[in-house]
């Protein structure tokens, strides 16, 4: 079929038909023949997704006017029933989702050439799936967000849209966020990698050293899900994503949420005020360790041939601005933030050696000790020491 | 980076790091003992005292996790099978019994990989000496490892009903009986580990318990906690059982079990032993016919003893009809005439006093089942062979002693009257005496019967199934209540002195007024009775009953009397103790005796006042101050028939 014919045979019918419609002819298209030059088909699919499904553009080309909330919320529940009613290959897990949906779905939502209102669309759309038990999208989010990378720029702004749009809305007790680990972990995993990323997090262009905290139920639910299960963290490590992706596409690798959430726990007593809070991270980091020392151990019993992560790296497990902040707490002298220093050499200790005795820690065994030389004098860390260097 | 030797001192300094923050924050105090377990892998003590932790903390899943590591990594520790022996008993508990730390325990259990929950329990099974716990624990393995070995559901099977002999156990409804029945049978059943000759030993102890159960009256079953010591249902689920069972040997008539509508089970228990099992002879059928018929018969015999004794304190008693009143009762036969019940039962020949039918639905449906079960090859010898080992006898006396009763097999069953004193014995004898024609004895239980009426509370209604049987009635279920039984005395006693009037007419003013008296108990059928006796008064120069006044309250007798003695001038009514002083031999004379004439006026108009008493209260009255005149004409009459 003609390109132009394509379009002109869609805009017979009206919405939502058309969408209907669309969507079939992107799978086509996609997935389909293969005759075509592969560019060319790339841009009729995006003309087709910015006329037909987010109207976007006209059919001249120019953008129009938003759609209503209504008109909204309808494209929303087309685009999960369109997920929703695929049919699953049978050796496919509840990881990877299905091949043909994640092409479409990294077409409806690319990294790079959709206007900004598809980033709020794409939030959107995740926090309805995770409300309605949409697995496959989440499946291909997931998907997606791991080959782009959990702290891209795609991923971090997905993560941050759910924290503001959906967390803030929900109980931590809701059990869509509880079954969330169950019905699509790889998602689950990266979302957290992206989430840690989010918070506690110097590296950003802002010089001026915000610390920004999660809110409280983000924090209950990481500490729910990393409790649920063990070996939930190691996901992205074991996860065969080349059977996710279309055919000549390179997977990523995978990043895990270890570093950025044992952050987290190091620099909470430094940082955060609220006694609550603070338990919250205690249970964190409790749950960070086992998971380190257990998960894996899990895991990888069951399933010998997959390669062994690094949950922790010698060069960014102890974070120059956590030394700064350390040195500039003892500086003050005061035998409260004394305390808190404690427990975070205590954390570094024990998560640096959870690491070592699971054997996923990556990085020289003279790097290390040098970078726990630097940190203040303690009984358990000179034990550590002292066992690193036999 | 191998883990090194560390001093004693790091492993106590870990330690008591982590129990520091154990008030405080469990988390750190949690996240210290992870470290110090994986830094000191080899430790048991710190692996325990990590368990116990938790366990303290009433952390069932990291407790668990705690638990599985070191049976994993310390199997051989005695401090930890001492922890086992410590909490597998709870897992037989009852759960609504348990302490905390029990709850806690079980909850444990369950959290623990199942491998490891198989393991234990079949290691703890093994080990246990108490029979009980054995059993539980090997039937727990059962239900939560159904694919676990078959041979130890047998051996089990096996040790139950070893157990059951070795401890001497009084009857069939024991702890040991009850756990093989309700617990491992539907396992055993369900899993096809039993054959066919295990599963005929499963069906018969399983029928057999229930049926003692049920029949039996029980309540409680000894030894066994509070919720497992008795049986809600004891019906449905022995329905449930031998069905389950009956599907196993593939029985086609395992269906009536559970038919609601009983004719239809009938129907189809009768068709199937008319269609297979009587013509063919074939010993399995037979069995399946007997033991599904045998359950349902019990179970109708069941609803018959219970609707035998109604919900307000009554019950009924299955009497001899009386007829009459004007049946000549001949010299006793020598032989006892015997009803056939080779034929069908006979519905016509029983009623009931009231108008419940469900005494006679059940007398009927039992009876059809028992005469089934009986009569004929081949079930007559399984049923009995049956019935012996089930011992079934015992549950079904009062069928069998009704069933008797309507064979008129009366001279049995003297036997079987009720040891203690009671109404229902003494009503028992008056119509077993009347049946084998002995009147004095049965007069002299009437008199019983009448002298514990007054402890009767249920009133009950007079009925004319008593006052005027149908013709071709000869049996009836008497509501054991003041009036009916009254009403039942009084016309056995009709019709000893109608029998003795007809016989000696000459001492007959007694009679007639006596069965006059009596006439008003079974009013109006009573009035026949009356006209007769008119009749006797009118052929009559004198007439003397002086015990009129006492006695008739009945409008119409008075009123007749006083038409008597206002047109009948042949016959002079000696009624009145207070007028017969002047009385003299003409009193109708007209003028002379006009006094006379008022006076005896004025007694019958008073008379007629007590028109309103209740006329069972007069018939007590009567019982009570006649006793020797009855007692001397029922002695009378029966020596009239025995020469």
């Amino acid at each position: 079929m003609d390109y132009n014919e394509v379009k002109v045979n869609l805009r017979k019918f009206g919405f939502p038909l058309s969408t209907v419609n669309a969507l079939n002819q992107i799978q086509t298209i996609i997935n389909g023949e293969t005759s075509r030059k592969q560019h060319l088909n790339e841009d009729l699919a995006m003309d087709l997704i910015s006329e037909f499904i987010f109207c976007e553009t006209n059919e001249e080309g120019k953008s129009t006017k938003p759609m209503s909330r209504i008109r909204y919320l309808e494209l929303l529940v087309m685009i999960c029933e369109y997920f929703n009613k695929t049919k699953i290959k049978p050796d496919n897990d509840n990881c990877c989702g299905d091949t043909a949906l994640n092409a479409i779905f990294m077409t409806l939502f690319p990294q790079f050439g959709a206007p900004p209102q598809r980033t709020n669309m794409l939030v959107s759309l995740v926090s309805l799936a995770i409300s309605t038990y949409s697995n496959l999208i989440l499946q291909s989010a997931g998907v997606q967000m791991q080959q782009l990378g959990c702290s891209s720029k795609y991923s971090s702004q997905l993560a941050d849209g759910l924290v503001k749009k959906f967390f803030t809305f929900i109980s931590s007790n809701s059990s869509s966020l509880h079954l969330l680990p169950q019905n699509a972990p790889l998602f689950t995993a990266n979302l957290m990698t992206s989430l840690s990323e989010l918070y506690f997090n110097t590296k950003t262009p802002d010089t001026n050293m915000i610390i920004k905290e999660p809110p409280r139920v983000v924090l209950e639910t990481v500490v729910q899900w990393i409790n649920s299960d063990p070996c939930l963290c190691f996901t992205a490590h074991y996860t065969d994503l080349q059977r996710a992706l279309p055919s000549g596409a390179i997977p990523m690798a995978a990043t895990l949420p270890f570093l950025g959430l044992f952050r987290w726990c190091f620099f909470a007593p430094l940082c955060v005020k609220n006694n609550n809070d603070l338990e919250l991270y205690s249970e964190l980091h409790c749950a960070l360790i086992e998971s380190v020392m257990q998960g894996w151990k899990v895991y990888s019993e069951q399933n010998p041939r997959v390669s062994r992560p690094y949950t922790l790296s010698v060069h960014s497990v102890v974070p120059q601005q956590l030394k700064d902040l350390i040195e500039e707490t003892i500086k003050l002298n005061d035998p409260v933030t004394m305390h808190a220093v404690e427990i975070v050499v205590e954390r570094l200790t024990q998560s640096i050696h959870a690491a070592i005795i699971s054997d996923t820690i990556f990085g020289n065994k003279q790097d290390l000790v040098n970078q726990l030389e630097s940190l203040p004098e303690n009984d358990v860390l000179k034990t550590l020491i002292k066992r690193i260097q036999v | 980076m191998e883990p090194m030797e560390v001093s004693v001192t790091d492993e106590e300094y870990m330690m008591t790091k982590a129990k520091s923050f154990l008030e405080t924050d469990c988390f750190r105090c949690r996240s210290w003992l992870l470290t110090a377990k994986s830094m000191f892998p080899n430790n048991f003590g710190i692996h325990f005292e990590c368990y116990e932790i938790e366990k303290n903390l009433r952390c069932v899943q990291r407790a668990a996790r705690c638990f599985s590591c070191l049976l994993e990594d310390f199997p051989n520790e005695a401090i930890l099978w001492k922890e086992i022996e410590n909490f597998t008993p709870i897992l037989c508990m009852d759960i609504s019994c348990l302490s905390e730390e029990q709850t806690f325990f079980r909850e444990m259990f369950s959290a623990l990989p199942l491998s490891i929950q198989q393991k234990l329990l079949s290691v703890c099974a093994e080990r246990s000496e108490d029979t009980m716990e054995h059993c539980r624990l090997v039937l727990l393995l059962l239900n939560r490892f159904p694919q676990s070995s078959t041979e130890l559901a047998l051996k089990l099977m096996d040790t139950m009903i070893t157990a059951e002999k070795h401890n001497q156990c009084p009857n069939v409804i024991n702890c040991y009986r009850k756990i093989l029945v309700c617990d491992l049978g539907p396992l055993l059943v369900s899993t096809s580990t039993l054959n066919q000759k295990n599963l005929y030993k499963m069906l018969t102890k399983t029928t057999e318990f229930y049926i003692t159960y049920a029949m039996g009256g029980h309540s409680i079953i000894q030894n066994l906690p509070d919720t497992e010591n008795y049986i809600k249902t004891p019906w449905e689920d022995l329905f449930a059982s031998c069905e389950r069972i009956g599907k196993k040997l593939s029985w086609e008539l395992r269906s009536v079990l559970s038919q609601s509508d009983k004719r239809k089970a009938w129907k189809k228990v009768s068709s199937f032993a008319k269609k297979f099992v009587i013509a063919s002879n074939n010993s399995e059928l037979s069995k399946q016919l007997v033991f599904c018929g045998m359950i349902l018969f019990v179970r109708h015999v069941f609803d018959y003893n219970k609707s035998l004794k109604i919900e307000n304190g009554s019950e009924y008693l299955l009497v001899k009809a009386i007829k009459g009143p004007k049946v000549q009762i001949n010299k006793p036969p020598l032989k006892q005439a015997v009803l056939s019940i080779a034929t069908k039962l006979n519905e016509s020949l029983i009623g009931i006093t009231d108008d419940s039918s469900e005494v006679l639905d059940h007398f009927k449906m039992a009876f059809n089942y028992w005469e089934l079960l009986t009569n004929k090859e081949p079930m007559c010898t399984d049923y009995w062979k049956l019935s012996a080992q089930i011992k079934v006898d015992t549950f079904i006396g009062q069928f069998l002693n009704d069933i008797e009763f309507y064979q008129g097999k009366y001279k049995n069953l003297f036997k079987a009257v009720p040891v203690h004193e009671s109404i229902r014995k003494s009503l028992s004898l008056v119509t077993l005496y009347y049946c084998v024609q002995e009147f004095k004895k049965c007069t002299e239980h009437i008199f019983e019967v009448v002298d514990q009426i007054e402890s009767l509370s249920l009133y009950g209604s007079v009925s004319t199934e008593i006052a005027n049987p149908p013709e071709d009635r000869e049996m009836y279920y008497i509501q054991i209540a003041r009036l009916p039984v009254l009403q039942y005395c009084v016309k056995i006693m009709v019709q000893i002195l109608y029998n003795q009037l007809s016989n000696y007419p000459s001492t007959s003013d007694i009679l007639i007024g006596h069965l006059l008296v009596l006439s008003q108990m079974v009013w109006p059928e009573g009035k026949a009775i009356a006209e007769d006796m008119y009749n006797h008064i009118g052929k009559l120069p004198l007439f003397t009953y002086p015990q009129f006044p006492a006695y008739i309250t009945n409008i119409d007798i008075i009123e007749h009397f006083m038409a008597m003695f206002m047109e009948n001038d042949k016959c002079v009514l000696n009624v009145f103790p207070c007028v017969a002083s002047s009385l003299s031999p003409r009193i109708s004379t007209r003028g002379a005796g006009k006094g006379v004439k008022e006076e005896f006026r004025s007694a019958l108009k008073k008379q007629v006042k007590r028109w309103s008493e209740p006329v069972d209260e007069t018939m007590l009255l009567f019982f009570k101050n006649e006793r020797e005149s009855l007692m001397k004409t029922a002695t009378l009459m029966e020596k009239s028939l025995t020469f």
